[in-house]
């Protein structure tokens, strides 16, 4: 099922156009790649801030009040143009572990997310200006640290997919 | 590049090192992730302080405080980019003497260094309020930057 889905993607035109343009597949990795400076570099310091490696002075609420916006448009970007990426070699992605891995890392990065943002965040008048966070907050921030390594590590990987 | 450093690259090619990396497929893979990851840092770094000398994210700090707090973060991404990126330079030194893109990619990386540790350090010390003057520097500081990228990205084509 998943399969013949990706087999149509693959021999659709925008899929085919994408794969053999000499110009348009590199303008959009490199968009892909240069916009993980919009998003994970940015969420990066939200999740630095929850274990308390970087802008201890700042209430959390701040940090996370002003990035978590921009690193969301950030990830727009990466998503739009991965979606394109991807549409272009459906089938190279099917048959490879590290997209498969990538793919789990982002819904765990994405469930990370929702759990902080409607079941911690809620109770963070008590530990806005904390210097040390509740655990489930560090929590948070080290999951999201080491999931979205796992993301660019593997996000990478796939161009080394064996045939 | 300069034919004067021609004799730089032969010897880089023929070196230990340089057999040494060459030697397996995933030791490269692995030096251009620890790059990426540095780059992560480093550019989303810049993104920050930048961004706030445009006035967007964190305003409650003055973007002198924020440039010295994030400063340590800024010189991990780029120590990490400049180690992976020397010995992935040792990967295949011929290769980059022949590569435009290689070429642009230090020079602009030479322009982006010196720019940040002159007229951006001497801007996002000035405790003065915000003027043009941020952000033409914040401007300089990402095209620079985002320029290095744009080139390192371009050594897997050109």
């Amino acid at each position: 099922m998943l399969l013949s889905i990706c087999q149509w993607l693959q021999d659709t035109s925008i899929g085919t156009g994408i794969r053999e343009s000499i110009w348009i597949f590199p303008l959009i990795e490199t968009v892909h790649l240069l916009a993980l400076a919009f998003s994970v570099g940015i969420i990066m310091f939200v999740d630095l801030r929850l274990i308390g490696a970087a802008m201890k002075e700042q209430p959390v609420s701040e940090v996370f009040g002003r990035l978590q916006p921009m690193a969301v448009k950030g990830f727009v970007i990466n998503f739009l143009s991965g979606m394109l990426l991807f549409w272009s070699e459906p089938l190279k992605c099917y048959h490879s572990l590290y997209f498969q891995i990538k793919l789990v890392l982002l819904f765990l990065l994405g469930l990370n997310a929702f759990g902080f943002q409607y079941f911690t965040l809620p109770g963070i008048a008590v530990w806005d200006k904390a210097l040390v966070l509740p655990l489930r907050a560090r929590m948070a921030g080290w999951v999201s640290l080491a999931f979205w390594v796992g993301v660019v590590v593997m996000g990478r990987a796939i161009a080394y997919a064996t045939k | 590049m300069f034919p004067i450093l021609m004799p730089f690259f032969q010897w880089a090619e023929k070196s230990g090192l340089s057999v040494e990396i060459r030697a397996s497929t995933w030791q490269f893979a692995i030096l251009e992730m620890i790059h990426l990851l540095g780059l992560t840092i480093l550019l989303g770094t810049l993104m920050v302080v930048d961004l706030r000398l445009f006035g967007f994210g964190l305003r409650r700090q003055r973007p002198g405080d924020l440039a010295r707090d994030l400063s340590r973060w800024m010189w991990i991404g780029l120590w990490t980019m400049l180690v992976s990126g020397i010995l992935l330079f040792f990967g295949e030194p011929m290769k980059l003497f022949g590569s435009p893109s290689f070429h642009v990619k230090m020079l602009l990386l030479f322009l982006a260094i010196v720019f940040q540790v002159t007229l951006f350090r001497k801007v996002t010390s000035n405790r003065h309020i915000a003027s043009a003057i941020d952000k033409v520097a914040g401007f300089i500081s990402l095209a620079l930057w985002f320029g290095v990228g744009l080139a390192g990205r371009g050594i897997g084509f050109l």
